[in-house]
């Protein structure tokens, strides 16, 4: 296991990583929301929200939602999000498969998530057997 | 204004100025939160080696950086994108933010992005 940064463990050959970060959360579209200081200034009207959505302003009241990445911990804490890195479908120019970190799992506790990354059997250790 | 890291306020600009290396990726599916989203759970792109300018006024106040505008960087999958992210190619996610509207691409050709600045504004 070897920290990186203060934020950032990788174990297993870099196959599985612990890393913090922010929190995507939905929160209703209305103008108090989108120009109340409480979210990033570049979540405004006519830009892309963190999932991708145009961003509307909705009138009070209206269902309309927005997904925005909690950077400053305004509405709820990071979290340690455990990466095992696999094999997906997709192809690379070459025709070969790409290899991505997928998020298998996050915690408020550091330690939580480290046991959970210790438990994981990384790729490499499934195909090359414990080193 | 893109998402920017608290070690840039907390140091400064030069944070990312004097970095000796740094990395661009194009991201899908959602906006990277961490150096390992941006670089490989939501990659779709990167270009490497990239010289941030120096520390200037910014256009409205503020200082600020700005990456180049790119024009070879290499598209790894076929996906759609939506954000950027800027790390020190190691272990930090510099800054992120979205692409000013969704692009297609697909793996195996370059992309283009243009030059981004990045601006500590003056307090209100």
């Amino acid at each position: 296991m070897k920290w990186i940064n203060p934020n950032l463990c990788s174990m297993y050959d870099d196959q599985v990583r612990v890393e913090l970060g922010p929190q995507i959360i939905e929160l209703p579209a209305t103008e108090q929301t989108i120009k109340g200081g409480q979210i990033m200034p570049y979540y405004k009207e006519g830009a892309l929200d963190a999932l991708g959505k145009v961003i509307k302003i909705c009138p009070e009241g209206g269902s309309e939602t927005i997904h925005v990445v909690d950077h400053r911990q305004k509405f709820v804490k990071k979290l340690w999000k455990v990466y095992d890195r696999q094999k997906t479908n997709e192809l690379s120019a070459n025709h070969d498969y790409i290899f991505r970190y997928i998020k298998v799992a996050e915690y408020e506790s550091k330690d939580q998530a480290i046991k959970h990354a210790k438990s994981l059997r990384s790729f490499w250790q499934r195909t090359f057997g414990d080193k | 204004m893109p998402f920017i890291e608290d070690d840039i306020y907390d140091n400064g600009l030069s944070q990312i100025a004097s970095a000796t290396a740094r990395r661009v990726d194009i991201c899908q599916t959602a906006e990277p939160t961490t150096y390992t989203e941006a670089t490989s759970t939501n990659t779709v792109g990167n270009e490497t080696g990239l010289t941030i300018s120096a520390i200037a006024n910014g256009d409205v106040d503020g200082r600020k950086v700005t990456i180049p505008a790119i024009t070879t960087g290499s598209v790894t999958a076929t996906a759609t994108a939506g954000w950027w992210a800027l790390t020190d190619a190691s272990s930090v996610l510099h800054a992120a933010g979205a692409l000013a509207s969704t692009q297609s691409v697909t793996s195996g050709n370059t992309f283009e992005m243009t030059a981004t600045d990045i601006t500590i504004r003056d307090a209100a």
